[in-house]
């Protein structure tokens, strides 16, 4: 072991770069192993996980899925007998009293039965249970884990505190274990409540009630023992068959689809992170490769020294146990320091995907990851051993003779090493062109237009508190306050509206156009109120008709401006302006008028706009004036003529002087700011390729700066010939980089076919680009053949500075 | 017989100096090479012409400085001080590429060790030299398969030096030597690793390319060698005697 020690401080160079070279892969290998543990991987922490389902609305027409409505849930519960338990909740938002200051938080309400379907374990207290579910029971709360740190500051003493919402006083009675909320958005904020359905009057009661309202809604359910989903899931559809015929108007286009609830909680994250897995596997690949390179370059370079000693008497097996122990040497100082390197990359990747991975807060070090690292150190151990083994196979006498040149055993070394490189060049061409179409996907999709322009924009959504603004008067009142206190220089416009472009959360509504009732051929029309203005301050053009004026705010009958879609599916052949049609009240929060329907005439035709992701298909959309009705949350618009962030911090201050009690759960700011966060997706997958495709790229020029120097080393006597014949230093570049670019070829050629199958793996994660590209395989070549041409420029030098007379010399 | 018929040599060697005219012409040459701080000198006070069309054998015990001198003289060293003139120009007064150029120009190397390219067969190896002296493709053609045809060699061009017995594998070599057409052939040892026939067989080509007009230099240790040169240069510690 002393030896291997003393042999490896003697070669310094060797041994950094192999321990770096290592401890990437393996670091690298055990963040991404233990992020995939904790998501996809670890059992989802409730009991008997895997009979957990969610239960989604399906639409007959196309693949889409939605939300179930309250009334068919309590159906489908009624009917069915392959569940132990099904279970609902809902969302909605409320303001937190607290000394330091009103905070708006989300709740859930949820179904007496919700955990006991759900069945996490309490960290403190209880659980609700159906008693707290009974009319006239005390209002009590279940926190999750991120409220009770985030604004109990953990307190173990929490259980019979008081919650103070908007809605009423809770009582908290229990906190759940971290990483046990659900669903998505519950996690997402930092910090949520669970409260019983009954204790509570919902603020969407109206849309709760409504068969047509498929918004904000979980459906959970536990499969009976012995039943697996497919069984469960024909005896759903039996009973939406049923549904669709007692209720045409609202489920005549629904069906029902059971989805395993971890991979809801994944929410398709799953193609991303088996690309993040299979980049990594590659990149540990490419780190092996390079140390077993460079173990072929230190053996061959010693051929004569362990000629030497096997001709002294020293057994092959002896000499192969050195060597070996040499590698776990280096093997065991780059696991642990791989190691911290996987510790500190999985804070990195936590802290880079904190609003985009779910179950991130469960992602932690564990035994299993600390096994998949000793098994990663423990395989490059042997591969670098293995390479230095291969050179002592020839015969001892060369090696003593030449002193380890122009052996054939050094021939051999060659060949396997340019099969490595090429190995490397092909592994780095399909992390890169991974990387490279999702580049591509990512700038195609940041260049779609989303149909207004969100540049000079201040926008934030804000929430009424209950009592003082039950009239909508009031509600309306408000904005015409906040627009008031906005009136600054710098500042064109204020406008309000119910919702806002690239941000889920709108409703929709069915589409009765003239006289005709209500179509069942599309999926109804995205239902939106705005302000008059809206359109002049979002910049959507408006291409036909006009659009609202103060005025229409309460003409009757209602006007409508409708998206271009909405025209041409309607009234294919026809000018839209004039024309009638019925629609629904379709904004379900606080809404008593929840459902009724409204006869509106068409006198604006507007641009499409992107509603909920820049990706989407074009959405039907029926504009309302805000009357119709007030929305109680909404959306404030505010068009600036000077850079918006300039005004942000004003703006923030004037809103909040307006009313303590006002609280906006998205925080004010800058439109291109808040636009921006709707691609942490796209962006984190992008920078995690794009850092492994960076690292697989200087792995792959390592790798071939190791051949190609060495090649050089070994050939300095032919290159001392050629001089001799005439040959000038530019000829010496051209015959380095004759040989360079043949492994490059190579490897590209191979890699191409590899990066096509990983294109079409990762073709989920991709938009508008082909898995095939040309634009990304011609640039990546491109960026390969750049690198290879600089990794084979330090021995092309140095071969067109061969003095013949030394190099002959060496011979 | 080495050979699969007796070479034909042509006399096609460049006029770059008339016979008897001095080719090669060296003044107060010297190598040392710097060592713990002293200078060790390998080459002393060189002083020597060479004329055209002459057939000199430098002789001299080992480490007396021939195969030093025999580099010198063929650019393939440049830590030299003194004068050296190479068909009427000015070694010493030379940048590196200018030099290196001339002898491109003018030599011809024949080596002991044949320093044939393992991996090119032997028309390929005639070509390298040409390939360097950006000779079209077709001329270059013509001249290997003349080349080939002279030296008796036609049967052999497609085989790796390996497949070649090592007198073979020498004629190959003086073939490359002299595809080029240099005025001067520069040879170290070339028989140093033939048996005697062998030897004697390319001493007698050496013989025939000198009476059509090459200058020829070689390094030996073989008096019979020695012999078949016009003169004899004897080195001893670096100094001409």
């Amino acid at each position: 072991m002393s030896q291997a020690i003393r042999a490896l401080i003697r070669s310094p160079i060797y041994s950094v770069i192999a321990i770096l070279t290592l401890a990437l892969g393996i670091g690298a290998s055990t963040a991404a192993y233990t992020v995939l543990n904790g998501i996809l991987l670890a059992p989802l922490p409730y009991a008997q996980p895997d009979r957990l389902v969610a239960v989604l609305s399906s639409s007959t027409h196309d693949t889409t899925t939605g939300l179930m409505s309250y009334p068919d849930f309590q159906d489908y519960d009624r009917s069915q007998d392959v569940f132990t338990g099904m279970a609902f909740m809902t969302g909605g938002s409320a303001t937190l009293h607290r000394a330091e200051g009103n905070v708006t938080i989300w709740f859930a309400t949820v179904t007496d039965n919700f955990f006991s379907v759900l069945r996490p374990r309490p960290a403190i207290g209880r659980l609700l249970t159906s008693e707290d579910n009974r009319p006239g029971a005390p209002p009590v709360t279940v926190l999750t884990h991120d409220m009770w740190v985030n604004y109990f500051a953990a307190d173990p003493h929490v259980i019979g505190r008081n919650v103070d919402l908007s809605t009423g006083h809770f009582t908290v009675v229990g906190v759940l274990e971290t990483g046990a909320a659900y669903p998505d958005w519950i996690r997402y904020n930092d910090g949520a409540l669970y409260v019983p359905m009954n204790s509570m009057r919902s603020p969407n009661s109206a849309a709760l009630n409504s068969r047509a309202s498929h918004s904000d809604s979980r459906v959970i359910a536990r499969l009976r023992p012995g039943l697996t989903q497919g069984p469960a899931e024909q005896q759903m559809r039996t009973i939406a068959r049923r549904l669709a015929a007692e209720y045409p108007a609202t489920d005549s286009t629904l069906s029902v689809r059971l989805n395993p609830l971890r991979v809801e909680v994944q929410q398709g994250v799953g193609p991303a992170l088996t690309v993040l897995a299979a980049a990594v596997a590659l990149v540990l690949l490419l780190a092996t490769a390079d140390v077993a390179n460079l173990g072929l370059v230190r053996a061959t370079g010693r051929a004569r020294e362990i000629a030497v000693r096997i001709s002294l008497g020293a057994s092959r097996g002896r000499v192969i146990r050195a060597m070996l122990f040499e590698s776990a040497v280096l093997a065991t100082a780059a696991g642990i320091l791989g190691l911290s390197l996987a510790l500190l990359g999985v804070r990195a990747l936590a802290a880079s995907a904190q609003t985009y991975l779910p179950r991130l807060d469960e992602v932690h070090l564990d035994l299993g990851t600390l096994a998949v690292a000793l098994a990663a150190t423990a395989l490059a151990c042997v591969l670098a051993a293995l390479a230095p083994i291969a050179v002592t196979r020839g015969d001892l006498l060369p090696a003593l003779k030449a002193g380890g040149r122009g052996t054939s055993a050094d021939r051999r070394s060659v060949r396997l090493r340019s099969l490595i490189v090429v190995a490397q060049v092909a592994l780095s061409v399909v992390l890169v062109t991974g990387a490279g179409l999702l580049i591509r996907s990512y700038s195609l999709l940041r260049s779609v237009d989303p149909g207004y322009d969100p540049s000079h924009l201040i926008t934030w959504d804000f929430d009424t508190p209950e009592a003082r603004f039950a009239d909508p008067a009031a509600r309306l009142d408000l904005m015409q306050r906040i627009a008031d206190a906005m009136r600054l220089p710098g500042v064109q416009s204020v406008v309000f509206a119910n919702h806002i472009p690239l941000e889920f959360g709108s409703t929709s509504t069915p589409v009765g156009p003239d006289n005709r009732g209500y179509t069942t051929d599309s999926a109804g029309a995205i239902f939106e109120v705005v302000t008059p203005g809206y359109f002049a301050a979002m910049h959507i053009p408006v291409l036909r008709g006009r659009e609202f004026t103060d005025a229409d705010l309460r003409s009757t009958p209602v006007p409508a401006i409708v998206s271009a879609a909405t025209a041409r599916h309607y009234w294919p052949n026809a000018d839209p302006i004039g024309h009638e049609m019925t629609v629904t009240s379709a904004v379900h929060y606080k809404n008593p008028d929840f459902g009724k329907p409204i006869r509106a005439t068409v006198i604006g035709v507007v641009g499409e706009v992107k509603k909920f992701s820049l990706d989407e298909k074009v959405q039907q959309t029926v504009y309302l004036p805000i009357t119709h009705p007030v929305p109680a949350a909404a959306w404030a618009i505010v068009r600036t003529t000077v850079s918006p962030k300039s005004l942000v911090s004003i703006i923030r201050r004037r809103f909040n002087a307006l009313d303590p009690n006002l609280a906006t759960t998205t925080g004010i700011s800058d439109e291109l700011t808040r636009v921006d966060g709707g691609f942490a997706g796209p962006q984190f997958q992008m920078s995690v390729l794009g850092l492994f495709s960076l690292l697989a790229l200087v792995l792959a020029a390592l790798g071939l700066y190791g051949v190609i120097a060495y090649s050089v080393t070994q050939r300095t006597s032919e290159l001392g010939i050629r001089m001799a014949l005439g040959a000038r230093g530019s000829d010496m570049v051209s015959l380095v980089a004759r040989s360079a670019s043949a492994l490059v070829v190579g490897g590209l050629a191979l890699g191409a076919c590899g990066a096509f199958v990983l294109g079409r793996a990762m073709q989920s994660l991709l938009y508008g680009v082909q898995s095939g590209d040309p634009v990304t395989f011609v640039s990546v070549a491109g960026i390969l053949m750049v690198v290879g041409a600089l990794a084979s420029y330090l021995p092309a030098r140095r071969a067109a500075r061969v003095e013949p007379v030394i190099a002959l010399r060496a011979e | 017989m080495i050979f699969a018929k007796k070479a034909e040599v042509t006399p096609e060697a460049r006029v770059v100096a008339q016979p008897g005219e001095t080719l090669i012409a060296l003044r107060g040459v010297e190598r040392w090479y710097e060592a713990g701080g002293s200078r060790n000198y390998v080459l002393r006070n060189i002083t020597l012409d060479i004329a055209a069309g002459d057939f000199v054998s430098i002789m001299g015990p080992s480490g007396a400085g021939k195969s030093t001198l025999l580099n010198l003289l063929g650019m393939l060293d440049s830590g030299w001080s003194g004068q050296y003139w190479l068909a009427g120009e000015g070694v010493h007064a030379l940048p590196h590429k200018s030099r290196v150029a001339l002898g491109k120009r003018h030599i011809g190397f024949v080596f002991q060790q044949y320093h044939l390219l393992d991996d090119l067969t032997v028309a390929e190896n005639l070509d390298v030299p040409l390939s360097y002296r950006d000779v079209p493709r077709a001329k270059r053609q013509a001249l290997v398969a003349d080349t080939l045809d002279r030296f008796g060699i036609v049967g052999k061009k497609d085989l790796y030096p390996q497949q070649l017995s090592g007198g073979q594998q020498q004629l190959v070599g003086i073939a490359r030597a002299v595809i080029a057409e240099p005025a001067v052939i520069l040879a170290d040892e070339p028989t140093g690793n033939l048996h005697s026939s062998q030897g004697r067989e390319i001493m007698s080509l050496f013989r025939e390319l000198n009476a059509r007009g090459t200058t020829i230099v070689q390094v030996t240790h073989s008096e019979e060698n020695a012999a078949a040169g016009k003169r004899i240069v004897t080195l001893r510690d670096g100094w001409m005697t």
